[in-house]
């Protein structure tokens, strides 16, 4: 697991260092640099597998832009041409491991300017690892980077979800919520079993269907501009005319969905980021799914880096337990980019929800000039 | 480090928070306003005039209740709040402060500042261990910022209306530009955030406390701070 990452020269992150936990929640006004550690993370994981070109960076979920504009760029400081990411990760018994990238580019005008890593250390397979013309088998190092090399920022979109648009490629599940369906299908009986525990948080959903010949389709159930296969049963509705494809159905069933097949898969990533995981979802949604999905990494050996601008996500958070983390994220002063953990008083007499406080100004992470 | 304000207004929050960053070089993101940001909705406000949600009547409301800095210090992190009320109000029914005698009164500013702190304390009944600083602007927080534009080498806390008087002052000493930049600006916070953006260099803020009591008082009470 990921325990701390330190981030220089990347956008607005000057200098940061995070010490992470399995379920990490970022909190933060817009523009504080909150999906640039994500990012950090993503510039890292193309590294290591090898694909620092355009590409390998946008599939990953990088906002991609020239490399003078990704390095970080501020007034009174002199701009460096380096991005330096720290990633130091404990295997079993404490082991540690550290996984350095040192990213520049030939030519920093140039956008489609293909990034190199001084470091010397990557995935040369699924079972070996270069490091420093050294070649390492040890099992846990070589599971750390190829986890590292799968890792995503998924940033869903409706039109992905229903099956509309197909911009993202990655397998099984794109970044922006594409091929849901497919991944259902693939589904063993435990994880369906598992999956549908989950139906009570959509109050009107009697169970979920992938119609694999999509004969559906055919009975007006869609026009077809989707091709999703994904269906859902709405338990008011009268038999036989209660199915909704994932093309018209509502927004936050696919989103909810998305999530618990994320967490659930073997086959989907176990090191990930989800940026704004609020998007569509009731509040009281927001906060049940963020204390499910907590469960479900556990269970399924899953990290995660979630950002949030919903209050109540922070109401499915347990700061009492190590495993899950709350950073508020902001820029100083000089606009870098910083963080700092919130940790509760053990025995504080607090009476407030942590979105309370959020949104009553107790943990920072709001604009405050206006 | 933290630290949060409760302060009767937003013109208030805006020169208390650069008081702090040129006395202990705290970066404006270890500041966050308690109080009155974010107390009413948009329907609550509907209904109230700025008075009822800009006042010291609310200071002391949130010190009686204390839930805000219970709450506020329920985070483990070096914390700290600063309260901020003035005077101009001070013998009102509820305030009740008692006003020693003013002219001629070399004292007057800490006596004052003195019986409104003990106010203080006996509204939140001395139940803090943690820190708590008390931003007492004799008599409005306007006499503080007064300090940047008089030409008079004098306590600034002389002037009965210090908010007309800093308009008189800025009207005279203010370009049309600035005029029209700052004084015309509909945001509070902003407005104050500019007027008084010289407390930020602490070169600036040495030599203004010494033009008014009661602000030099408070920023010595900040020396407490421990800086990180």
């Amino acid at each position: 697991m990921l325990k701390r990452l330190t981030v220089e020269n990347y956008k607005s992150i000057h200098n940061a260092t995070l010490e992470l936990s399995r379920i990490n929640i970022f909190i933060g006004e817009n523009g504080c640099g909150k999906t640039n550690i994500l990012e950090a993370l993503a510039m890292a994981s193309a590294s290591k597998a090898l694909e620092l070109n355009v590409e390998g960076l946008s599939n990953r979920g990088i906002r991609v832009a020239k490399p003078n504009l990704t390095f970080s760029s501020f007034t009174r400081t002199k701009p460096k041409n380096k991005i330096i990411i720290n990633l130091e990760v404990q295997g079993d018994q404490d082991a540690k491991l550290e996984i350095p990238s040192i990213l520049y580019c030939d030519n920093n005008d140039d956008i489609y300017s293909k990034w190199k890593d001084e470091s010397r250390l990557y995935l040369i397979d699924e079972t070996e690892l270069h490091d420093n013309n050294d070649k390492r088998t040890e099992t846990w190092l070589v599971h750390e980077v190829n986890k590292l090399t799968k890792y995503l920022i998924f940033s869903l979109s409706t039109k992905a979800l229903r099956g509309i648009s197909s911009e993202s490629k990655r397998m099984p599940l794109g970044i922006n919520g594409e091929s849901l369906d497919i991944l259902l299908s693939q589904f063993t009986e435990t994880e369906w079993k598992q999956l549908q525990k989950y139906n009570y948080l959509i109050s009107w959903l009697e169970e979920a269907y992938v119609d694999e010949k999509d004969s559906l389709k055919f009975k007006g159930h869609k026009l077809g501009r989707s091709h999703s296969i994904l269906y859902f049963k709405d338990k008011f509705m009268q038999n036989m005319n209660n199915w909704f494809s994932a093309e018209n159905t509502n927004d936050g069933v696919l989103h909810v969905w998305f999530y618990l097949a994320l967490f659930i898969s073997q086959k989907t990533p176990t090191f990930f980021a989800i940026d704004n995981i609020e998007t569509c979802l009731n509040p009281r949604i927001c906060r049940t799914l963020l204390k499910e999905l907590t469960q479900l990494a556990k269970a399924n050996h899953k990290q995660v880096l979630i950002t949030t601008h919903n209050p109540s996500v922070l109401d499915g958070l347990n700061l009492h337990d190590d495993e899950q983390k709350l950073f508020v994220v902001s820029r100083n002063d000089e606009g870098k980019t910083q963080t700092k953990p919130i940790r509760l008083k053990p025995k504080s007499d607090e009476r407030l929800k942590l979105s309370e406080m959020w949104m009553r100004g107790y943990l920072g992470g709001l604009p405050t000039n206006f | 480090m933290y630290i949060g304000i409760i302060a009767e207004g937003k013109s208030d929050l805006a020169v208390i928070r650069n008081i702090l960053r040129g006395k202990i070089r705290i970066d404006s993101s270890n500041i966050t306003f308690l109080q009155p940001e974010l107390y009413f909705d948009e329907t609550d406000l509907h209904n109230m005039s700025q008075e009822q949600f800009s006042n010291w009547e609310l200071v002391k409301q949130a010190c009686i209740e204390k839930h805000k800095l219970v709450d506020f210090f329920s985070v483990e992190e070096d914390r700290y709040i600063i309260l901020q009320i003035d005077t101009a109000e001070a013998e009102k029914i509820n305030y009740e402060v008692e006003r020693p005698k003013k002219p001629g009164n070399p004292d007057y500013s800490k006596i004052l500042r003195n019986n409104v702190i003990d106010k203080i304390n006996e509204w939140i009944e001395n139940q803090f261990s943690e820190p708590i600083f008390y931003a007492i602007t004799i008599e409005e927080t306007e006499a503080w910022v007064l300090t940047i534009y008089t030409a008079q080498e004098r306590d600034t806390c002389r002037h009965n209306d210090p908010k007309d008087e800093l308009n008189r002052v800025l009207n005279r000493k203010l370009s049309k530009r600035d005029k029209n930049k700052i004084l015309k600006c509909d945001n509070e916070l902003d407005k104050f955030d500019k007027l008084s953006e010289k407390f930020r260099k602490t070169k600036y803020l040495v030599k203004y406390v010494n033009l008014n009591e009661s602000f030099k008082l408070f920023c010595e009470s900040l020396e407490k701070i421990k800086v990180e």
